[in-house]
């Protein structure tokens, strides 16, 4: 009680809780801006913190975080352009709901099912993360290395173009995690005598690369884009028969959405889906999506906004990311001192009501924002790209080089932008990489630790129930792409004969 | 039946209408992935070769995991994903044709021209400092991608520069190399 009492406390230092709305204002517009995402914005914003007390600045970004996922379907509503992947599927219903005049309906219904989404999935982060952490203090590096694994392997199936490609990228940035000096035997491996690698790849910089630099190439060759703008002076609340239509939807789409983002690896764009089609299953108005209906649209938002704290829940309780931005969290974590996982939750408890208090605020700020400022964030698209994306240039070069005031670092950031460019061209995802960069010392020192205790022996570790439960679990998430890949090449198979038959 | 110009319309011969020919095939493998996980093999190979300059550590450590051990057992299990990705096309039937088209969208000169301006500023930042390493980004990447409204690009660059010198500089207190012209703020 104390604890809670501490954690929410924070909310009483203004410092705090303007970080708080810097953060939900920041993580707005990036959210609302196409090309940018909160990932590359959490990156960014890292270097911002360094000299920030640790709850502060992780407060900081955990409100980013949940702003931003909203952001993106206030431009998926008005212009029909997701800021966001997560917003993707708010757009199908979105748009065409406000093309015929109900922009203001559109938006409160996302604005009302995100935070409804987001404050559920918080009570289940306040109730299951201490209970997950309660359950893995008693793992030992078996439990830890075979549930690490698990979160690799579900990187298959993160959104991303295939599966493999995940999977190899994922496994780079695991490799990429063991350059450096090697802990237990002081044995440098791969700093080609390089001083500045000795204490491994900098984290920071290979994040600003990989997700703003590799995106600024993107943009290089695309012109400007002209979006048509569909006028909302205001944003209404929904009405009482929208609330009975919706509510059953925003529901079923925040437990999806918590699960979800409790799985490791999987995001708010996978929830999104999920919820667009878990509301069209459960509807009697199937045929009526696309057209603009409130389901379409409570779906989604609320699904992607409840992922948010969902995917917090095993980054605090257990260390391992749930998601590609939780995985940046994580990373700021490490970089504050904090040793994130079950221990941290036991020692500082605060830290968790913290950060809970800080997602909190961030849902009430961005209804207040969407109340008052829909129309604002829209306009911010016209910022012109010449402008928006030099600064991103110039938050990467400062935000590389402040952790450490090294150009070496600038240098990483750009190899890891132009490697990162040709990843992306090449159908391999940023994301997954980050996943592995993070995971990689986990895996690694539990994996060590394990074989000492189990005397090299990887069937002694298969003994303990828990493992064997995550390597079940690990080889499920494997076979999953596997079999969906076979299932969808049966149908284009079967709908080709079907085509040449008639 | 002809197309607008007169021409008779072209069948797509590709996976997918309007996408280059099957000309990326040989057999059932994939050219272009084939080639791909020849470099990765090749990386694979390197990073392997290096692994067998790490020194034996001594001797009281030889219940640990040696060093070389887990990043070998990485380079096995990405060389075995490496050779299924010239194969994967025939898996991924509803994914792979976005990897076909996105590697097959050109890169344009623009993109070149960013990386060029990118590397010779990282390049001199050392010796011109980091206030005007930003500078010359603010100034640079507009005009590099066409922006002809001069006024704003100075406006811009000077009140940016100036923003986020002050920001990192004096209040996160970040050093800023002065470079040859000893610019700082502090």
């Amino acid at each position: 009680m104390d604890a809670l009492f501490t954690g929410v406390s924070m909310l009483a230092d203004p410092f705090t809780i303007g970080v708080i709305f810097i953060g939900v204002f920041i993580g707005v517009i990036v959210g609302a801006l196409p090309g940018l995402s909160s990932p590359m914005a959490i990156a960014l914003l890292i270097p911002f913190t360094i000299s920030m007390e640790p709850i502060s600045a992780i407060a900081m970004l955990a409100a980013l975080y949940c702003a931003g996922t909203f952001g993106g379907s206030i431009t998926a509503i008005l212009i029909n352009a997701p800021g966001a992947p997560p917003a993707a599927a708010t757009a199908l219903d979105g748009y065409p709901m406000a093309a015929r005049g109900e922009a203001g309906r559109a938006l409160g219904l996302a604005t009302i099912s995100s935070v409804t989404g987001g404050l559920i999935s918080l009570l289940i982060l306040l109730l299951a993360a201490p209970l997950l952490a309660q359950i893995a203090v008693s793992f030992t590096s078996a439990e830890y290395f075979a549930l690490a694994l698990f979160a690799l392997s579900m990187l298959a199936s993160i959104s991303g173009r295939s599966s493999l490609r995940n999977l190899i990228a994922g496994l780079a940035g695991v490799f990429i995690s063991t350059i450096g000096v090697h802990l237990t035997t002081g044995v440098e491996r791969f700093t080609f005598g390089v001083g500045e690698l000795y204490e491994g790849v900098p984290f920071v910089p290979v994040l600003i690369g990989l997700f703003a630099i590799a995106e600024l190439l993107k943009q290089a060759r695309v012109g400007d884009v002209v979006y048509e703008r569909i006028r909302a002076n205001v944003m209404k609340l929904p009405s009482r028969e929208d609330v009975q239509r919706i509510k059953w939807t925003v529901l079923r789409s925040s437990g999806l959405g918590t699960f979800v983002g409790i799985l490791p690896a999987e995001g708010a764009t996978v929830a999104a889906i999920m919820g667009y089609n878990e509301a069209r299953r459960w509807s009697p108005r199937k045929n009526e999506f696309g057209t603009g209906i409130p389901e379409g649209i409570a779906g989604p938002e609320s699904a992607n906004n409840a992922a948010t704290g969902g995917a917090m829940v095993p980054t605090l309780a257990l260390g391992i990311p749930g998601s590609v931005s939780t995985a940046l969290i994580l990373g700021a974590m490490i970089m504050h001192g904090l040793k994130p996982g079950p221990f941290l939750l036991q020692n500082q408890p605060e830290f968790l009501y913290g950060i809970f208090a800080a997602m909190l605020v961030a849902n009430l700020a961005f209804l207040a924002i969407g109340l008052v400022g829909a129309k604002l964030f829209s306009q911010i698209t016209l910022i012109p790209r010449t402008i928006l994306w030099p600064s991103v240039l110039i938050f990467s070069i400062i935000g590389s080089y402040a952790a450490a005031s090294s150009f070496f670092d600038v240098w990483v950031m750009l190899i890891s932008g132009i490697v990162g460019y040709f990843m992306l061209r090449f159908g391999f995802s940023p994301a997954p990489l980050i996943m592995g960069l993070v995971l990689g010392p986990i895996v690694e020192e539990n994996f060590s630790k394990s074989m000492i205790i189990h005397d090299n022996s990887v069937l002694s570790m298969l003994e303990r129930p828990v493992v064997l439960l995550f390597v079940a679990l690990t080889i499920l998430s494997l076979a999953g792409p596997i079999y969906s890949a076979l299932k969808a090449r049966r149908e284009k198979k079967r709908l080709l004969a079907t085509a040449e038959g008639e | 039946m002809t197309s607008d110009d007169g021409r008779a319309p072209q069948r797509a011969r590709g996976d997918d209408a309007g996408l280059p020919a099957d000309d990326h095939k040989i057999g059932p493998l994939d050219k272009y992935d084939g080639l791909l996980a020849v470099l990765l093999l090749a990386i694979c190979a390197f990073f392997y070769f290096e692994t067998t300059k790490f020194p034996a550590p001594g001797a009281f450590l030889g219940e640990n995991l040696l060093p070389e051990q887990f990043p070998r057992m990485l380079l096995y299990t990405i060389g075995f994903f490496a050779i299924l990705l010239p194969f994967e096309h025939l898996m991924e039937v509803e994914r792979w044709p976005l990897i076909k088209k996105s590697r097959s969208a050109p890169i344009g000169l623009n993109t070149f021209i960013t990386i060029g301006f990118m590397i010779a500023l990282v390049t001199i930042a050392t010796t011109i400092g980091t206030i005007l390493t930003i500078l010359i980004a603010a100034v640079g990447l507009p005009l590099l991608w066409g922006e002809r409204r001069y006024l704003l690009v100075a406006v811009y660059s000077i009140a940016f520069t100036a923003i986020v010198t002050y920001v990192f500089s004096v209040v996160l207190s970040v050093y800023f190399e002065p470079g040859v012209f000893n610019l700082t703020l502090r």
